[in-house]
């Protein structure tokens, strides 16, 4: 195996094993067992609006628990995320809670509003956790999740004029 | 080559370890039931109705902004433990360069009035390019051993508070608290190389920018001013703890 090939492999390597090591924060945290959060997998967005590039992930929800758990995984830090709860009938409501590390911990919360949206744009990196609760069953919606491609930030010039 | 077939078996099952342990029900199907309830997922070319609802109402969130990153300036992080990367430079840590072009930023780089980039300009090019994407990916790197140490920190306090209460929980966190703790440890292992393979990217990077100074009559740029630079970021963003 010549020097490039090496280079090559390790660099896949490396990769691998930060990914396998990643899969650890891959959702909040739960002793819980009963807390079985479903993914909110994301693909390719292919769209005429060129600001909309990046990916999502639409799941349509009928919900007959009381409280259902998702998360979302692989997000860039530099990467706009925006997501919407939207229930099918306007007089439903429902409380929308987003987690980090753990279930326990709210990070963000808010209720559908009289049209039935709730929605939120902010920026993560990794993964994130989204818990749905309702009091009047069964409750039907939807969730959208747009995760933007990175942007490009705008970052200092190590350089400077010579003195 | 056997320890790479090792290497790639202990991978792979690390991987497996892990993903059994942590997606639940989630079956890789489009439809799954948590509980009695219904969860039906799409992507793009599924469903064109859901996905064409789902782009109207991000591109109302977008609104005026006449492109992504206005919404990425506008949002707030998520949590108080997300990272913010830092691209500043330390005043030390800034190297002398002979290229105006490149002093005046990439925009002037691409706009010289004439419609053609100085020399100078050209022989940076690359160089900037190449440093400016191991800056992005030495900041992602960073992020995400933040954020890793943070999960482990904050499942390790909310499992040591609730074993601490309930006896038959206590047993179960015992062996979560034992694999969280390992797969940590490979993650900082994991870390480590990806920080040496990008510090690597880096160096050539400053060398490439030695080679332009070099031709614009600064031999040994490197030697003399672009160590202090790689000096600043083998310190940002090497591993802490």
């Amino acid at each position: 195996m010549g020097f490039r090939e090496r280079l090559v492999l390790s660099f896949v390597l490396t990769g691998l094993m930060l990914i396998a090591a990643d899969r650890t924060a891959a959702q909040p945290f739960a002793l819980d067992e009963k807390i079985k959060p479903t993914e909110l997998v994301l693909s390719d967005y292919v769209g005429t609006d060129a600001r909309l590039k990046g990916k999502v992930a639409v799941a349509e929800v009928t919900q007959k628990d009381g409280t259902l758990y998702f998360f979302a995984k692989g997000i860039s830090i530099f990467s706009p995320v925006v997501l919407f709860v939207e229930t099918a009938n306007k007089a439903d409501k429902l409380v929308v809670s987003l987690h980090k590390n753990t279930w326990n911990t709210v990070e963000l919360t808010g209720e559908t509003d009289s049209e039935g949206l709730w929605s939120q744009n902010f920026k993560t990196g990794g993964d994130f956790g989204l818990k749905v609760s309702t009091t009047k069953l069964p409750a039907k919606y939807q969730i959208i999740l747009w995760v933007g491609d990175e942007v490009d930030v705008d970052m200092q010039s190590p350089f400077k004029r010579p003195n | 080559m056997r320890s790479v077939t090792l290497t790639l078996l202990i991978l792979a099952l690390a991987a497996g370890a892990f993903s059994q342990r942590n997606l639940g029900n989630v079956d890789g199907l489009d439809r799954v039931i948590q509980s009695s309830s219904e969860i039906r997922s799409f992507g793009e070319g599924e469903r064109k109705s859901s996905v064409a609802n789902a782009g109207d109402r991000i591109g109302k969130a977008l609104g005026i902004q006449k492109s992504a990153k206005g919404l990425y300036e506008a949002a707030a992080a998520l949590s108080k433990g997300d990272c913010a990367p830092d691209f500043s430079v330390n005043a030390q840590a800034m190297v002398p360069s002979s290229c105006s072009e490149v002093l005046k930023g990439p925009a002037a780089r691409n706009d010289t009035g004439s419609g053609e980039a100085t020399e100078c300009a050209t022989c940076y090019e690359n160089a900037y390019k190449k440093l400016n994407d191991v800056r992005k990916r030495l900041a992602k790197l960073k992020c995400l051993g933040n954020s890793t140490k943070n999960y482990v920190t904050a499942a390790f306090a909310f499992g040591d508070s609730v074993a601490s209460v309930h006896a038959v929980q206590g047993l179960a966190w015992a062996r979560e608290r034992k694999a969280i703790s390992e797969s940590y440890t490979k993650f900082k292992a994991a870390y480590d190389l990806k920080y040496k393979e990008l510090m690597g990217v880096l160096l050539e990077a400053m060398n490439d920018v030695s080679e332009c100074e070099a031709k614009s009559g600064n031999p040994d740029w490197f030697q003399r001013y672009g160590f202090m630079y790689v000096e600043f970021m083998a310190e940002r963003y090497k591993r802490v703890d």
